[in-house]
């Protein structure tokens, strides 16, 4: 057994190479004179932006839908985000940098759309008490590792399947499921999350680490409460 | 209450908390190499730490997986007539 889990380590670990460093967000670079390459919208009709449009863009609304699905909590909404997210990102497709990092680019806009639009008129309660939680459960989660799961919890979630963890997400408050989504699901560097959510890295880092415990702690309640129990 | 990781009588505890501490940067791609080297030629040697470090490796997955969802059809259909109407001038 202990060679098993060697291996699945050793194996993630010659993953872990160092990143290329991330393109630029569109309008950061908007300011930047780069000079070299030619710049696709200086030649391109409109027709064709549309067409660059149409082939770069739309690729990426699953992930977006995935995204709006975790900020609003349902599907009504989400739905409604995505929509206005792509009609703005359309609307400003002339002001972003070919090149830079689109995907990064279009999560911005959906948050700012979130935050302007959904946060203030939830259909789903907002979650309270937040504050208080998650202080109980960092400490629980915080007490002994940074992690606080058990291999056999987490295989019990495995079992349990995709709702229970979307169950659990939707338990952490805005902030901690946004940044949580953008490293854990999208894989953003915390540069990229930075600008995406318009924070200081370190808050990013800082909202990073208490989402992921508080996670943590209630994927381990939910496998606990569906019978999974792990002696302790 | 969630217990711990088991330590092994005669494990260093105080160098496999400050190792699981660092996972997180370690997993994270933002721990300078060398010290990256050092944290995982513990945990490879190390069964309660590999197993840790397994479980948060799988922990990620388990969540990037659950939350990708396919966007409904017709909200598809709906963004790309928003493009096909404007480009009709």
């Amino acid at each position: 057994m202990a060679t098993a889990r060697v291996a699945l380590f050793h194996g993630v670990s010659t993953l872990l190479l160092p990143r290329p460093a991330a393109a630029p967000v569109g309008w950061w670079a908007m300011s930047t004179d780069e000079g070299s390459a030619e710049d696709v919208r200086e030649s391109e009709t409109s027709v064709e932006r549309d067409a660059r449009f149409e082939a770069d863009a739309l690729p990426l609304l699953d992930q977006l839908y995935s995204a709006a699905m975790r900020l609003t909590r349902n599907p009504a909404d989400a739905e409604d985000l995505v929509q206005e997210a792509y009609a703005k990102a359309y609307a400003a497709f002339g002001q972003f940098r070919p090149g830079t990092n689109l995907k990064a680019w279009l999560y911005r806009i959906l948050t700012n759309t979130y935050i302007n639009t959904y946060r203030k008129k939830q259909r789903e309660p907002l979650k309270s008490d937040a504050g208080e939680v998650e202080d109980w459960e960092i400490a629980r989660a915080a007490s002994h590792t940074s992690t606080g799961l058990r291999s056999a919890e987490v295989e019990a979630l495995e079992r349990l399947g995709d709702s229970v963890v979307r169950d659990a997400m939707s338990e952490l408050s805005d902030d901690f499921r946004l940044v949580v989504y953008l490293a854990d699901v999208e894989g953003f560097a915390y540069k990229e999350i930075a600008e995406i959510m318009g924070t200081p890295i370190g808050t990013v880092m800082s909202r990073l680490h208490r989402g992921r415990a508080q996670l943590r702690a209630r994927l381990a309640d939910h496998a606990r409460e569906l019978g999974m129990t792990v002696p302790s | 209450m969630t217990t711990p990781f088991p330590i092994e009588p005669g494990q260093s505890t105080s160098l496999c908390r400050e190792v699981l501490e660092a996972l997180e940067s370690l997993l994270d791609n933002v721990m300078p190499e060398t010290d990256a080297d050092l944290i995982r030629a513990h945990i490879e040697t190390c069964d309660p730490c590999t197993e840790a470090a397994d479980a948060e490796v799988h922990v990620r997955e388990l969540v990037r997986r659950a939350c990708q969802e396919k966007a409904p059809e017709q909200l598809r259909i709906r963004i790309v007539s928003q493009v096909i109407v404007r480009s009709v001038r």
